[in-house]
């Protein structure tokens, strides 16, 4: 609910407003947030915004909250100790598909075989899982100099679902808002839709800006300047008809598949971890 | 989840700090995007108290150390400051927005919006106070606003 909370930061991937379970978790603590509207920390990302009133608001948030702990959003009085708040044992978030896939995390082969796990899970709940995981990764690697490439496969996977219209069941909601319940399933469908362009923004923003995948840059915006509105039915229209040619013009099958050949063999190639 | 429509004369609510509701400073910028997605975070100064027509809204907002307060539109305009409706937010709040609304990124004032619908947002806008003293301004809010349900 507070868009400084960890239910809206790109590393707790199992909420996003109204949407997910009623517990979060975050993946750079490493602990179940079981107040997820009422703690923060510095590391937090918004799930919400675009690349730079995203970085924005991660300074000022970052100087308003300087103690790298599970916080009080409200007080900034660390939460570490207080089980009621933070809790370090994932038993029960491993009993769901989404859940389990997120609490391991990191702890994989690379952190893409766990976004490539939620892909593969259907529902909202694992694509936000995936988008909003995918969010963070791509930024960090950007932040260690890393190319657009880090973020080929999510780039991929993304455009691939792009016309989709999001999956959501009545479960899929963790409290109820002041909108009517039709309105609430839209919005929250809606927002998953933006959340798949702001990917694909992040990722071509890192683009050299003559390579095709640079048009993605502008996605989000040129979506909402189209539409007016927040309306389902009328991005996914403008996705169809404007985004998706040009983000098959971007990044075809073939250059998709050449890079990620070359990706590979960089991988291959490199010298083992010291 | 809007079970009941809400009414010129009933409650707006406002989750906050048990303590007080935070204080306006009337001179911060105006955009009400700008406000809406708390684009420079927590405690950033902003001529506009949000309210809310949900008491669930509220109690997520107030969480488990907070309060919800209330006040009315009657008292808001009794105080003679500028209430801003859910209604009138919706309308300015499309395309790249309208007055007080608009803004560079038509997706910034999208998500603005969606937030406004989900938490059935109303304003006050105290900026008829730009001349007044902090503790003027929270005379005028510890006025309008009582702690509890209505």
């Amino acid at each position: 609910m507070n868009l400084f909370a960890c239910s809206n930061c790109c590393y707790n991937a199992l909420q996003y407003g109204p949407l997910g379970l009623s517990i979060g978790y975050c993946v750079e603590h490493r602990v179940v947030l079981r107040q997820a509207d009422e703690t923060t920390c510095p590391r937090h990302v918004r799930k919400d915004l675009g690349g730079p009133s995203r970085e924005t608001a991660h300074d000022h948030h970052r100087a308003r909250y300087p103690l790298d702990v599970v916080q009080s959003l409200r007080t900034a009085a660390p939460a570490t100790d207080d089980p009621a708040i933070v809790d370090p044992d994932t038993r029960h978030l491993e009993e769901d598909p989404v859940g389990e896939a997120v609490t391991s995390y990191g702890s994989l082969d690379s952190k893409i075989a766990s976004l490539a796990q939620l892909r593969a899970i259907p529902g909202a709940r694992a694509e936000l899982a995936m988008l909003s995981l995918g969010r963070g990764y791509v930024r960090r690697c950007l932040l260690r100099g890393g190319r657009w490439t880090s973020g080929l496969h999510l780039f991929w996977w993304t455009r691939k679902r792009i016309a989709d219209e999001p999956v959501i069941g009545v479960r899929d909601f963790r409290h109820e808002t002041a909108a009517s319940l039709v309105r609430q399933f839209e919005l929250a469908a809606w927002s998953i839709v933006m959340l798949r362009l702001h990917l694909l923004a992040d990722v071509g923003g890192a683009a050299p800006k003559d390579d095709g995948v640079s048009v993605a840059t502008g996605l989000v915006d040129d979506a909402a300047e189209a539409t007016d509105l927040p309306d389902l039915a009328s991005v996914l229209a403008w996705i169809r008809g404007t985004a998706e040619p040009r983000l098959e013009h971007a990044l075809p099958r073939q250059r998709y598949g050449e890079l990620r050949d070359a990706l590979h063999r960089d991988q291959c190639d490199a010298p083992p971890a010291p | 989840m809007g079970s009941k429509a809400w009414g010129i004369d009933d409650p707006l609510l406002r989750g906050d700090d048990k303590a007080a509701v935070c204080l306006p400073v009337p001179q911060a910028p105006a955009s009400i995007v700008r406000h809406v997605l708390f684009l420079e975070g927590p405690g950033r100064e902003t001529p506009y108290l949000s309210t809310t027509e949900d008491d669930d809204v509220a109690a997520r907002f107030a969480g488990r150390s907070g309060a919800i307060w209330w006040t009315s539109v009657a008292k808001v305009q009794a105080q003679s400051l500028r209430y801003i409706s859910k209604g009138e937010l919706l309308e300015v709040l499309r395309g790249k927005g309208k007055g007080d609304a608009a803004w560079p990124r038509a997706s910034e004032v999208q998500t603005a919006r969606a937030y406004v619908e989900l938490w059935g947002e109303h304003l006050i806008d105290f900026r008829r106070l730009q001349a007044s003293s902090p503790s003027e301004v929270g005379d005028v809010v510890c006025a309008l606003f009582l702690k509890g349900s209505p």
